[in-house]
């Protein structure tokens, strides 16, 4: 067989003789994570045949539903399993089409960042010079401002000037490009001290030896040993960004209040908190710390594990 | 003689050094001058293999990575074949790449974890040949494996997957693979065990003759030198001592140095050696005295020698030493 | 007399480091003694199990090995036997450690004084003043120039030769018997290594201090040791007086070893060499560990562990060398050679 092609069954076998599944199994708290996080994609994904309501039906639900407390409580209705909220709409389908929404924000978001950040990391630490003076100072220059006081600038602005209406339908976009604009940084640095780190290897001077142009240099031979640390990061900032436009939402700047969002509904809910109606602010919120947790514990065992596979062999 | 290849002249690099420990960041003190070679004057002629010997921070690295021009030098100039190539730009230095390449010390630092053996050859091959079709060029990869004499049918595997002399014959391999006329050798042994070294340097001797290679070969292994070498040069703290034809060297070692080097050369006889022949350390490469470098070891050392620094001056037999001493005569030569 | 050490069928495990991965042999039965005073040079490759042995003496083991059986007996205790605290006060005082980097065993934030005392005080209920008297004449034991003045430096300040000399005094400061020095010169360059090897053995001799000598280089033990022991892929193929090891190796690894030193070949010519590559303890066949690489490998020695054979003193694992027929002749072939 050609070494060029992979094809995507030895890629299945590649993976089956891989360790992850064994080294998942072996940490159980990274093995019901991987779970939650994979339950938690495939309901955001299937969202419309899961959910029993569209939130964004308007038409759908009736006011005189409002504040039903979940079927285990007394006076609970059987049509909504966790309730229903202010507007009467089904607790349970707003979640599903809330973490549908968060998930989104979240990836799409990390992404940009990924982009951005590896892109400028592996310029700055590669070129060096003045490339890489310019650069990390914008990136000092990004981080002394909080990223939230930014987005929350960002969006105040784009708000006013788009107008509610025409806001409300590009906001999950705005909220992307915001905070992926706003976090590149710590891509960019991480990424740098990488490049930095691996640059100084003889395989980089073998490589350069061989009259390789810098572009082959830079893509094929550092940046794939760069990517343990990314992978790592990306995780954490999964997180970080989810938890951030919950924050931006639970302030009323982020997503429009008809959209479900995890923080939106938190804020809702928050008005009949006092009213004897918890659970429309506490169910979005045990969803939001949950998805949160398992992110971040699963990023924590993917650190470890990537540490411990990067020695070879039991050493004499 | 035949024609000279390499030249460096009066060739001199330092560097600044930098705080490595924290508390380091608050003495107030200038970043110290480290010089790595000094007015370096040296020629490699065509087809020869000199060998350069120093101990562990003599700036045998430093001059590698000189010659290959991974580093660039703050003074004097590097020839090759007759032009000069220290100050060219990366693109104007695309030319001689690939009739000069390095094989390094650790072989695993050397080979990028993420290619597999196969990728390692191919990438070469195909990035200077593109018109290769997929076959031809495995083919020739197949060939340059069974060359240093790994099996093929390891080529998909990664570096951290091989032994380590199969990752210094990968090493060896991928520096052939571009077909150069003039190989450099940083320690190319000293990671290798005992039993893989005899292979390795075997390897190195065979295809320097099929290939009619230049060899500039850095080791600290006297034994290695006697083997292969046809000149050699002993270098101490950035400097040549002594550059001699590897019979003479062996036979009359000239300079206190090298004297106290050959002695200190592990002997496979269960009798006793006599004591170290230089008492002392190397002086601390920050603080380096004026004059002679060996002066507080050097049993010969007087005023002259603590503030000239000896420059090379030949013999009659060709041979070439830096010591005041053997030049007016004190020691016997 | 009892042995100083002595080890008896010693086997180290490794617990594989993935899930899903077997226990593997590392040592496979080891068995050495040291008498008082005697200097013993351990001899092998990468790999081989030199360090892990070491380690195993002084119970050391990295995260994952263990000992799975056997005896290390040490001045009447059994090392592996004893709690924690118990080792705690022969390593140090009873054995003494010098390893390839001097920086693993002395503290860069702490002065040469503070650490030599700090070592002595731990072990010995003796004044301040008393252990830096102490720490000073050992710092002049091994040559140190000016030793009240390099008291009070940094490790940091002071050259590699130096530093390992330091922790030689160190090593020598609670007057052990045993000291294993792990590669102590790797680190250091040609002519400090001499330097280096000499000091090291003649404070042993002089104090009556056994030595354990870890090393890859049977150049560099050649004078300095009574008896070496080769190792090979876990296992101990050759242990016998150095001088007649090196004049007369009956163990055909040994004799390529031997072989393979540029130093025996004529310049230019081609060096002998060993084909292959010590195997991994995973990949050890049922027989013979070097049957592979070996030139005179017969049916028997894939099927079978040898035992190891030879007079007295001077022991290989080679079943060529069983008292027979074909015994002789290899001896013949290759003994004489050297």
């Amino acid at each position: 067989m050609s070494p060029f092609e992979v094809s995507s069954h030895k890629l299945w076998r590649r993976y089956r003789r891989s360790q992850v599944m064994a080294h998942l199994k072996a940490h159980r708290a990274a093995f019901v994570c991987a779970i939650v996080l994979l339950l938690a994609i495939i309901t955001a994904l299937l969202a419309p045949w899961l959910a029993p309501y569209n939130p964004g039906d308007l038409s759908a639900h009736d006011i005189m539903d409002a504040e039903l407390p979940p079927i285990w409580q007394a006076g609970g209705d059987s049509r909504f399993w966790l309730g229903t909220d202010g507007l009467g709409r089904d607790l349970l389908s707003s979640l599903i089409y809330g973490l549908r929404t968060s998930l989104a924000v979240g990836f799409c978001a990390v992404l940009l960042q990924l982009v951005l950040g590896v892109s400028l990391g592996l310029a700055a630490g590669y070129l060096g010079g003045w490339t890489d003076r310019v650069l990390m100072r914008l990136a000092d220059l990004q981080l002394a401002f909080s990223s939230l006081m930014l987005a929350i600038l960002a969006l105040a602005i784009v708000q006013a000037a788009m107008g509610a209406a025409s806001y409300s339908i590009w906001a999950p976009w705005i909220l992307v490009l915001v905070l992926g604009l706003a976090e590149w940084p710590q891509y960019a640095r991480t990424l740098r001290a990488s490049v930095m780190a691996e640059k100084q290897k003889d395989y980089v001077a073998a490589a350069e030896l061989l009259g390789f142009g810098d572009w082959r240099i830079m893509l094929r031979h550092i940046l794939p040993n760069t990517l343990s640390p990314l992978l790592i990061i990306s995780t954490l900032q999964v997180a970080h960004v989810i938890l951030a436009e919950a924050a931006l939402s639970f302030l009323g700047i982020g997503m429009p209040y008809y959209t479900p969002s995890l923080g939106g509904q938190m804020r809702d809910g928050f008005e009949y908190m006092l009213s004897g109606s918890w659970w429309i602010a506490l169910l979005p919120g045990l969803t939001l710390v949950l998805l949160l947790l398992a992110i971040n514990l699963l990023g924590d065992w993917l650190r470890d594990t990537l540490d411990i596979q990067h020695q070879d062999g039991p050493s004499l | 003689m035949t024609q000279p290849l390499l030249q460096l002249e009066q060739v001199s690099k330092s560097f600044y050094t930098r705080p490595t420990a924290p508390y380091e960041l608050f003495r107030w003190r200038r970043p110290a001058r480290l010089s790595a070679v000094e007015q370096l004057d040296l020629t490699v002629y065509r087809g020869e293999t000199l060998c350069v010997v120093g101990e562990s921070g003599c700036g045998k690295s430093t001059m590698a990575r000189l010659v290959m021009g991974l580093l660039h030098p703050d003074e004097g100039q590097i020839n090759y074949a007759g032009q000069r190539i220290d100050h060219l730009k990366r693109h104007d230095r695309l030319a001689y790449r690939r009739r000069m390449q390095m094989i390094f010390q650790d072989p695993y630092t050397a080979l990028n974890p993420r290619l597999t053996v196969l990728h390692c050859l191919l990438e070469p091959l195909l990035y200077h040949q593109p018109q290769l079709t997929e076959q031809e060029a495995l083919e020739q990869v197949f060939q340059q494996l069974l060359a240093v004499g790994i099996d093929p049918a390891l080529g998909q595997r990664f570096p951290h997957q091989l032994s380590s002399g199969q990752r210094q014959r990968l090493n060896i391999a991928r520096a052939l693979s571009v077909k150069p006329e003039f190989i450099v050798a940083d320690e190319p042994l000293s990671a290798l065990d005992v039993s893989i070294q005899a292979q390795i340097l075997n390897l190195l001797q065979d295809t320097a003759n099929q290939q009619n290679l230049t060899f500039l070969f850095f080791t600290h292994n006297l034994a290695v030198v006697e083997h292969i070498a046809d000149r050699v040069a002993v270098m101490y703290e950035g400097r040549l001592c002594e550059l001699t034809s590897s019979r003479n060297l062996f036979k009359h070692p000239r300079h206190p140095y090298t004297q106290a080097l050959l002695e200190a050369m592990p002997q496979l006889t269960t009798s006793p050696q006599q004591g170290a022949k230089l008492m002392g350390d190397v002086p601390s490469r920050l603080q380096r005295p004026l004059g002679c470098s060996l002066q507080d070891r050097c049993p010969y050392a007087n005023e002259r020698c603590r503030h000239q620094v000896p420059t090379l001056f030949s013999h009659t037999d060709g041979g070439q030493t830096a010591c005041h001493a053997l030049q007016e005569g004190r020691i016997k030569p | 007399m009892m042995p100083l050490l002595h080890i008896d069928d010693l086997w180290v495990a490794y617990n594989g480091r993935g899930p899903n991965q077997p226990v593997q042999n590392m040592l496979h039965g080891i068995s050495l003694s040291i008498q008082r005073g005697e200097r013993v040079a351990i001899i092998g490759e990468s790999g081989a199990g030199k360090s892990l042995l070491t380690m195993a003496i002084i119970n050391l083991l990295q995260e994952g090995a263990f000992i799975r059986q056997g005896k290390i007996e040490f001045e009447d205790q059994v090392l592996n036997q004893l709690t924690p605290e118990a080792l705690r006060l022969i390593r140090g005082r009873r054995i003494g450690m010098v390893f390839q980097d001097p920086m693993t065993n002395l503290n860069p934030l702490l002065t040469i004084e503070q650490q030599l005392v700090q070592c002595i005080r731990s072990h010995r209920r003796i004044s301040y003043q008393d252990a830096r008297t102490i720490a000073l004449h050992k710092l002049r034991l091994v040559h140190i120039p000016a030793p009240e003045s390099r008291l009070l430096q940094y490790p940091h300040q002071l050259s590699a030769g130096q530093r390992q000399r330091v922790t030689i005094a160190m090593a020598l400061s609670l007057e052990p018997a045993l000291i294993i020095a792990d590669e102590p010169t790797s680190a250091l360059d040609v002519t400090m290594q001499a330097e280096i090897m000499h000091l090291l053995n003649h404070l042993c001799q002089s104090n009556g201090v056994a030595l354990l000598f870890v090393s890859h280089d049977l150049g560099l033990v050649a004078q300095h040791t009574d008896r070496s022991l080769i190792m090979y892929a876990g296992r101990i193929v050759e242990d016998g007086p150095t001088a007649s090891l090196i004049n007369d190796a009956q163990h055909p690894y040994t004799q390529g070893l031997i072989k393979a030193l540029p130093q025996h070949s004529r310049p230019g010519s081609r060096l002998y060499q060993i084909p292959g590559q010590m195997p991994l303890p995973q990949q050890v066949g049922p027989g013979c560990a070097f049957a592979p690489r070996c030139p005179y490998t017969t049916e028997r020695c894939l099927q079978q562990i040898p035992a190891p054979q030879g007079p007295g003193g001077h022991q290989a694992s080679c079943h060529l060398l069983a008292s027979d027929a074909a015994g002789d002749s290899h001896m013949g072939h290759t003994g004489g050679s050297l």
